[in-house]
């Protein structure tokens, strides 16, 4: 098939709709958020200033339990429309597969942040400080850093048989350093940027989404071997 | 020019399915592969495009090995020789001319390959709107846009009413006549007569019956090696 992008946006619009034909599935990932942050907030108590503080941190901790779910289904919905095998076969290359999944996965994420960013700002009690179009874009980095490592693992633990316990276990010490970065460039833009420390935090969430988007763009083929 | 399989051995936990299967499949002419359920057709066919690694043997197209290539060189494999599983292969939320034109390709070519299927009126369908053996012709369209060598075709007319599977025997047989090749795993014995030039029998995970066409008088009964 004709262009690496064009096998891409074909994967990642297979993806979308079988999505959004799945639509209580979707339902059910926000509302396993919310109730996430819910539970946070419950567990602080009533300390308003503890809250606003750490509101950035439990917001990406809600993101990512919900990215869990999310990333783990992204191979288990290969039964209709073309499987995996299907796409193989057409033949789309495999690293079409891994760009498509992981715009899909990316998408799926910003669009749950997005949804949890009222509620964080009614439970917390935050505001957006340094403007939206900056917390927007913090987002979309996030969750772009997140959606990466988290294809390339969901590929693999998808032929484990305990795959949904193998997921977390596999990405969460990976995600270390993007959880770090992002979790403190959304602090900032909830409280000011005093000592201008945006910047740098950026950059390393930049540098480590471009580095594991290049990996499994480069890996996918091989991880999808023997399938 | 074959397709040739040397000592295939593959088990899934334990259970030994392929035990030492050798055969050289013709890329001429149709060969339909036949054998009892779970004995392992589907597993030869999905080797041979690397979806799946054996135990051990060798699987060659032409003589250069296919078992052992990465996974981006499969892709050129695949394209040689697509490999048609039985269930729908057709995005349906696209017609079937969108379908046939997915590997890429202009559009006299996908309006040629819907023609060599007979299906010429019905390329703005969508898969939905048309049978099964409608939507099976125009996933063998899809495949002749890559220009294939050789087809594998898993079961292409099992599920199918007479009529249906008429149509696509006959789509095999007229591109058998334009010189283009294929391996059927079918579990119709009478079309295989009528059909294929040759039968190949997989049994007991080694290769049973393999001769003409027209002498197959049924599957190896199960006591016999
Ligand atoms: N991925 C797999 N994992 C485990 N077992 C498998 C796998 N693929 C095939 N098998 C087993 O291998 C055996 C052969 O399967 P295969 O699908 O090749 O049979 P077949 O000859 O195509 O049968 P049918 O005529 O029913 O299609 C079966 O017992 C099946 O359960
Ligand atoms: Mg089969």
């Amino acid at each position: 098939m004709s262009g690496l992008l064009g096998q891409s946006l074909l994967v990642l619009r297979k993806d979308l709709l079988i999505e959004w034909r799945t639509r209580a599935r979707l339902n059910a990932l926000i509302f396993f958020a919310i109730a996430t942050l819910l539970l946070f907030s419950f567990a602080l108590g009533p300390d308003t200033v503890m809250m606003r503080k750490h509101a950035a941190g439990y917001l990406w901790l809600g993101l990512l339990f919900s990215s869990m779910l999310s990333l783990g289904e992204s191979f288990r919905i290969e039964s209709e429309n073309l499987a995996m095998d299907g796409l193989k076969l057409i033949p789309v290359d495999p690293r079409a597969i891994f760009l498509g999944k992981t715009m899909g996965n990316t998408l799926l994420l910003w669009l749950l942040s997005l949804v949890l960013l009222p509620v964080t700002i009614a439970l917390f009690d935050v505001t957006v400080t340094l403007g939206w179009p900056t917390l927007v874009g913090i987002f979309l980095v996030g969750s772009m850093a997140i959606s990466a490592p988290g294809t390339v693992y969901a590929a693999i633990a998808s032929h484990a048989r305990a795959r949904d316990v193998l997921l977390p276990l596999l990405l969460f010490p990976i995600l270390i350093p993007a959880l770090l970065a992002v979790v403190k460039a959304t602090h900032l833009v909830f409280e000011g940027d005093l000592m201008d420390q945006l910047k740098s935090w950026m950059r390393l969430l930049g540098c480590f989404a471009i580095i594991y988007w290049t990996l499994g763009f480069l890996l996918f083929p091989k991880v999808l071997e023997d399938d | 020019m074959s397709l040739t399989f040397h000592e295939v051995k593959k088990s899934f936990d334990g259970v030994p399915v392929l035990q030492g299967f050798s055969a050289e499949v013709p890329l001429q002419g149709l060969t339909f592969v036949v054998g009892r359920s779970g004995s392992g057709k589907s597993v030869l066919c999905r080797a041979a495009v690397g979806l799946l690694r054996l135990d051990a043997g060798e699987i060659a197209l032409d003589g250069g090995r296919v078992d052992t290539l990465p996974e981006r060189a499969l892709q050129r494999t695949r394209e040689q020789v697509p490999y048609l599983v039985q269930s729908p292969a057709l995005l349906d939320w696209l017609t079937l001319a969108q379908n046939v034109a997915l590997p890429g390709g202009t559009a006299a070519e996908v309006e040629k390959n819907l023609a060599r299927v007979g299906l010429s009126a019905l390329g703005d369908k969508r898969p939905a709107e048309v049978g099964p053996g409608v939507r099976k012709r125009a996933a063998i369209a899809r495949a002749l846009m890559l220009r294939p060598r050789f087809l594998l075709l898993d079961e292409p007319t099992t599920g199918l009413d007479r009529e249906a599977a008429a149509q696509v025997n006959a789509t095999l047989a007229e591109l058998r006549a334009q010189g283009l090749g294929a391996l059927v795993v079918s579990h119709d014995f009478a079309a295989a007569q009528t059909f294929a030039d040759t039968v190949l029998e997989v049994h007991r995970g080694k290769k049973g019956y393999h001769g003409p066409a027209k002498a197959f008088r049924g599957l190896t009964p199960l006591g016999v090696e």
